[in-house]
């Protein structure tokens, strides 16, 4: 099985930080970006396997990127998992439609979000068998 | 997308120290260096480090307007420019950029190599009105830079401009991950504190406090609240703390937790966020609070809940409600075991009470002494200046003194007349009865020696081993003279209550022989006639001491 590539997008670089490296660590190729454009930019681009993105970014916020990643054929497919500060704020429906598979609140534990990481790989790769 | 001018500005601010390292290092080349925003502006002044540019600048004969110019197109289209104008001067600009946008230009600039041509430094002296000579010597000083090494220079200042932007993004991650891992220390010292905290003999109150105090200096509020319902209802009252700077009074926030705040909490899965708060029923009221989080104190029944208020220079995020919600779990978990001890303490003085109410029901005449007796010692305990355990202590071993009598036939104990030796044999078995009746309680084990001692005297002729002196416990001590002092006040089967004088003489008489002559002079030193009169009354509540809290005085 090739090494999965990872996106990880988020404007604050300790969060980036400490999720690069837990992710590296475990074995995952990590790009990384630093705000919403860059962030879809590189989900063009790069094709990652997962996208991991903050929800409050500048320029286009997590759930605006997730939402223009479902309108192109190249990027339809990749999935999304949310790390916020304002988990209250994201309406279910609105993951719906941007097809965000989970959310986490910070503050999160790295090995809560490795955990998450390998359950959403495993079950999209399931998926796509 | 492009930054908003002010926006720019604002981003060139924060870059400052970066652009007085680049300045440095220009001038240790020779070079000129000024920083443009993307709206073609200068940021700061211009004030040129060699003599020579100085010179030309003052006399009008700088090359500003085309340096703006090129800084405009740089900012325009991101391409670095290198070249020389017309007015002699060479000139390299960089963009800048934040997040990959470009948000101004560095601008380098020297004399270039027409300066070299004699005629056309005469030229320019004759232009600009200044002196060929004096401006010759200056532009050997500086001058020599040709058209090749300006295109050599531009590689050297992106690298520069690239490696002080790193540096500067570096020392900004840096100071945000200081301050992200002081406000997590922080956060993990107050849930340790609260934890470490958790004294089940603390009061809910004091505990809550402290959890308020905690919470906003940790949260940065202006205010944090805890509303605490009463357990059990019937007896207590719901209470509120409040920390901090907060425009409610008590009632105002009891009322807000109960109308605003409670159906919410119910109704949104256990915790409210408000960063744009409005208290629809009392606007008035609510217009100080800008935002709010509240978390319950959920137990099996809703103990109360936490609240935190106006957040400063910020709105609430996940942050802050995982760890309201924690510090409401924890603080949870101490209310629910401060509410089963104080039931058990309950249950155990309801039990004692029940117990000794035996006694009393065996002879109605000297009911409620076992209460009056206790009552006495504990105010007389707490006027010694015992400690709260202590003083417990004394007021249990109070209520049971007479507890052994459950073994001493009803015919004795009820006898109106005179009682022969054998009957007064019996009686004297009482403290040795009671001592064994509670010896197999271990928590009651301090209580035992005030149960056992307290028919000993001072001058060693009491009952039942004949002590003395310092042989005789203190809590016995202070017993044996409530129980003396209630039996003379109060009617007995043999007689009626002696009047206080007479009670207060006798007394006096005994103190040193019978009683002990400290003991005696707290009791006299009372208003006992106002004591009489409010132990006739029936008690307020059931237990006059429900736990030996750490705080109470």
């Amino acid at each position: 099985m090739s090494v999965k590539k990872i996106l990880v997008a988020d404007d604050e670089a300790h969060i980036l930080h400490v999720v690069s490296m837990k992710l590296r660590n475990a074995g995952f190729e990590i790009i990384t970006a630093v705000d919403g454009e860059e962030a879809l930019e590189l989900c063009i681009s790069e094709r990652p396997d997962l996208l991991i993105t903050d929800f409050q970014m500048p320029f286009m916020t997590g759930l605006e990127l997730c939402t223009q990643l479902r309108r192109q054929d190249a990027t339809r497919d990749i999935p999304a998992m949310m790390l916020t500060a304002r988990g209250f704020d994201i309406e279910p429906e609105e993951m719906e439609a941007a097809k965000i598979l989970a959310v986490l609140a910070k503050p999160f534990s790295p090995r809560e979000v490795l955990q998450k990481v390998n359950e959403l790989l495993a079950t999209v790769g399931a998926e796509q068998e | 997308m492009n930054f908003t001018q002010t926006s720019t500005c604002k981003i060139l601010a924060e870059m400052e120290p970066m652009f007085h390292r680049l300045g440095d290092r220009a001038r240790d080349l020779g070079l000129e260096l000024s920083v443009w925003n993307s709206e073609g502006l200068r940021v700061g002044e211009f004030e040129p480090n060699c003599e020579f540019c100085r010179t030309v600048f003052e006399a009008g004969g700088g090359c500003m307007d085309r340096v703006r110019e090129i800084a405009a197109s740089v900012s325009q289209d991101g391409s670095p420019v290198a070249t020389c104008l017309s007015g002699g001067c060479s000139v390299v600009a960089v963009p800048i950029r934040k997040r990959r946008r470009i948000v101004g230009t560095v601008v380098t600039c020297w004399p270039g190599q027409s300066w070299l041509d004699e005629e056309f430094v005469a030229r320019r002296c004759d232009e600009l009105h200044l002196d060929h000579q004096t401006l010759s010597a200056m532009v050997r000083k500086v001058c020599g830079r040709n058209q090749q090494k300006c295109e050599e220079l531009l590689p050297w200042l992106e690298w520069v401009v690239e490696n002080e932007q790193a540096l500067h993004t570096a020392n900004n991650e840096l100071a945000t991950l200081s301050t992200n891992l002081s406000t997590t220390y922080e956060e993990l010292s107050l849930l340790y504190s609260i934890s470490g905290s958790m004294r089940v003999t603390q009061s809910p109150e004091a505990f809550l406090q402290a959890v308020c105090e905690e919470v906003r200096e940790v949260m940065n509020l202006s205010a944090a609240a805890a509303v605490l319902h009463a357990h059990p209802p019937a007896v207590h009252e719901d209470t509120v703390v409040i920390s901090g700077d907060l425009s409610l009074t008590n009632e105002q926030v009891m009322l807000l937790a109960s109308t605003q705040i409670m159906p919410m909490l119910v109704e949104n899965n256990h915790v409210v966020v408000e960063n744009q708060f409005q208290w629809a029923a009392h606007p008035d009221l609510g217009k100080e609070v800008r935002n709010i989080v509240a978390v319950p104190l959920m137990g099996e029944n809703t103990l109360g809940m936490l609240l935190a208020f106006n957040k400063e220079s910020a709105d609430f995020n996940s942050v802050d409600i995982k760890l309201m919600n924690s510090i409401g779990n924890q603080s949870t978990v101490f209310l629910t075991n401060n509410m089963l001890y104080a039931d058990l303490q309950d249950l155990l003085m309801g039990v004692l009470h029940a117990l000794t109410a035996t006694i009393d029901a065996k002879d109605p005449y000297t009911c409620g002494h076992s209460n009056r007796v206790a009552i006495i010692s504990k105010r007389l305990a707490e006027s010694m200046g015992l400690p709260a355990q202590r003083v417990q202590q004394i007021y249990l071993a109070g209520l049971m003194h007479d507890i052994g009598k459950i073994g001493v036939p009803e015919s004795v104990l009820c006898k109106p007349g005179r009682l022969t030796n054998d009957e007064y044999d019996a009686i004297k078995k009482h403290p040795g009865l009671g001592a064994k009746i509670l010896g197999g309680i271990r928590q009651l084990d301090d209580v035992i020696a005030g149960i056992l001692c307290h028919h000993e005297r001072l001058d060693g002729h009491g009952y039942p081993q004949g002590i003395s002196g310092d042989e005789v416990p203190l809590d016995a001590r202070i017993i044996g003279l409530a129980d003396c002092f209630d039996a003379m006040s109060s009617d007995r089967t043999y007689r009626k209550a002696l009047p206080l004088e007479a009670v207060v003489s006798e007394v006096q008489k005994c103190s040193g022989t019978q009683f002990d002559p400290k003991v005696v002079e707290h009791l006299l030193s009372w208003d006992l006639e106002a004591l009489l009169k409010e132990l006739c009354q029936p008690a307020k509540t059931v237990f006059p001491i429900r736990i030996a809290q750490e705080d109470a005085v």
